[in-house]
């Protein structure tokens, strides 16, 4: 289990992250929030690359900075801009990987050809990754991120640069992956968590916002979310006044989504709320100061 | 009677001499020896890996080159002679180290491994760490060879040339990794670099007897005294630098 007990980074006078309090056991966490929330500290923090100016991180109860390499052996680790050596095939490129964590050679070919299967790069593993498309480095970064069997695995935008086939079949082995350790997924992209994710961790103001089950989470806006349907010239006034949601063309009409608190109208059609709407009604306010 | 309540399960002498054993094996694991630990991460990495980037190589390569072009050029325009031999082969010796050590870091942060690389079991210290000791290596044959190539060609003596040369390698492979250990491992080589280039020209231009009579005339058994604490002190920073902890360092 791994706990995050009371933690907050300041760097000087700005806050990065406050008070903030977590428990993650076995099974897919989707960590959603908007820039500047405090996600990607976080993220830094549990991967021992900064460490809390306050509270603690404990794995099984130890502290993960105590633990030092213990710890580092159980994390596997996709950051949000993964680096490569241009002239290294994935096969080479691996193998440095399992060198630097420490992994026993006698498995390492065995094991590397499983995740080269596993992100479907088996054709390509001896061929360089100077000319590999950014979805195939993607899963490079994938592949050396569960290479060691991690008991941890932190995903940092892991589908960036994916195409929906192969999202389809990251969330797949995702899913598969994380029956018996923590999987953490750091994403803007709410559908690729939605379908698989256990739980929902949401940042905001520098803390915890939220962390449940995605019924749990939408539940929070049951009865505010609505449907309606107006010509085109009544819509720019309509946005003024309600948050929208989700706006389509259908037959020369707009069908909007939309969140309100105020009591339904007869032309409105209240809609089970789903985790997109959450996002963006939670963080309705941050985008306004985009 | 099966229930006999006077009966108390109790384990066997085997059972509690094993379960005693593993009770002080995890209360006291077996510490094993530095010298096994650095064994293990050698042969753990292997001389592929410590130097991941085949740029790395030629890099060096062409620093080498460089300055051995640049010691032809001093010897054969005959300036000062062995005088100024000294002082360009004690000033230059720690060059190539820190130009790569340098390099390396330059070329992790510009391919954005850093942040990954600072998550694994092996330090980057570590890896530093043991980057130096082979380049150390390297550099001892090296400079055993043009010190005495330098020797049988241009009146010098092969013994001095040689102690100059390591005392100026060691003394400053202690303090890069002395100032390694403390972390900001960017900053820290670049800062170590310009100290030595700055503090050598800045002697040489205000004290240039000194420096030249330090380099030229110090006894040969000082020089050895020197080299002796110059070693010992690099391999107690080394021994710091492979046990560095790396956490919350950020990307060095």
């Amino acid at each position: 289990m791994l706990t995050i007990r009371n933690i907050g980074k300041t760097y000087g006078s700005f806050t990065a992250l406050k008070e903030m309090n977590v428990q993650f056991e076995n099974g897919i966490y989707g960590l959603l929030a908007p820039n500047g929330a405090g996600k990607t500290t976080l993220i830094n923090m549990l991967v021992t690359l900064i460490r809390p100016t306050s509270g603690e991180i404990l794995y099984d109860g130890k502290s993960i900075h105590a633990m030092g390499e213990r710890y580092r052996e159980l994390i596997g680790y996709l950051p949000q801009h993964f680096g490569y050596y241009k002239h290294y095939s994935p096969r080479k490129y691996l193998r440095y990987i399992a060198a630097l964590k420490g992994m026993k050679k006698s498995g390492v070919e065995k094991r590397i050809d499983e995740v080269l299967e596993l992100v479907a790069l088996s054709d390509v593993k001896d061929k360089k990754m100077r000319k590999f498309s950014g979805g195939m480095i993607q899963r490079v970064g994938i592949a050396q991120a569960i290479l060691a069997d991690p008991q941890i695995l932190i995903l940092d935008e892991p589908t960036a640069g994916l195409d929906p086939k192969e999202r389809a079949r990251f969330r797949h082995m995702l899913s598969d992956l994380a029956r018996n350790r923590i999987v953490l997924i750091s994403t803007h992209i709410v559908s690729d968590i939605e379908s698989i994710a256990n739980e929902i961790v949401m940042i905001r103001d520098q803390t915890l916002l939220y962390k449940g089950d995605i019924a749990t989470i939408c539940q929070s806006l049951q009865g505010h979310i609505f449907e309606t349907t107006m010509s085109f010239d009544e819509f720019p006034s309509f946005r003024k006044d309600y948050l929208t949601l989700e706006e389509k063309q259908e037959q020369g009409r707009m069908i909007v989504r939309f969140y309100t608190e105020q009591p339904p109208k007869a032309d409105w059609s209240s809609v089970v709320p789903e985790l997109e709407d959450v996002f963006l009604v939670k963080y309705a306010s941050e985008s306004m100061k985009g | 009677m099966e229930n006999d309540p006077w009966k108390i399960p109790y384990p066997s002498d085997k059972e509690i001499e094993e379960q005693t054993a593993h009770i002080v094996r995890s209360a006291f694991p077996k510490r094993r020896s530095f010298l096994s630990q650095v064994r293990d991460i050698k042969e753990q990495m292997g001389w592929m890996y410590l130097f991941p980037n085949r740029s790395e190589l030629i890099f060096t390569a062409i620093v080498i080159a460089l300055l051995i072009g640049s010691l032809s050029f001093v010897v054969a325009n005959e300036y000062e002679g062995a005088r100024i031999l000294y002082s360009y082969i004690f000033f230059t010796s720690p060059l190539p180290i820190v130009l790569l050590t340098l390099y390396a870091m330059y070329e992790k942060r510009e391919k954005h491994v850093m942040a990954l690389e600072m998550t694994m079991k092996i330090t980057i210290f570590q890896i530093i760490a043991l980057r130096m000791l082979s380049f150390s290596g390297v550099a001892l044959v090296v400079s055993m060879t043009s010190s005495f190539v330098l020797a049988a060609n241009f009146d010098v003596p092969f013994l001095r040339v040689w102690l100059i040369s390591l005392t100026g390698l060691f003394s400053f492979t202690a303090l890069l990794l002395g100032l390694l250990t403390r972390g900001d491992v960017w900053r820290r080589t670049w800062g170590a670099a310009i100290g030595w280039v700055v503090i050598n020209a800045t002697l040489v231009l205000t004290h240039p007897e000194n420096y030249r009579l330090a380099v030229f005339e110090l006894p040969l058994i000082i020089y050895t005294g020197i080299l002796a604490i110059a070693i010992v002190w690099c391999f107690y920073t080394f021994a710091q630098t492979m046990t560095r902890k790396q956490e919350g360092l950020g990307l060095c």
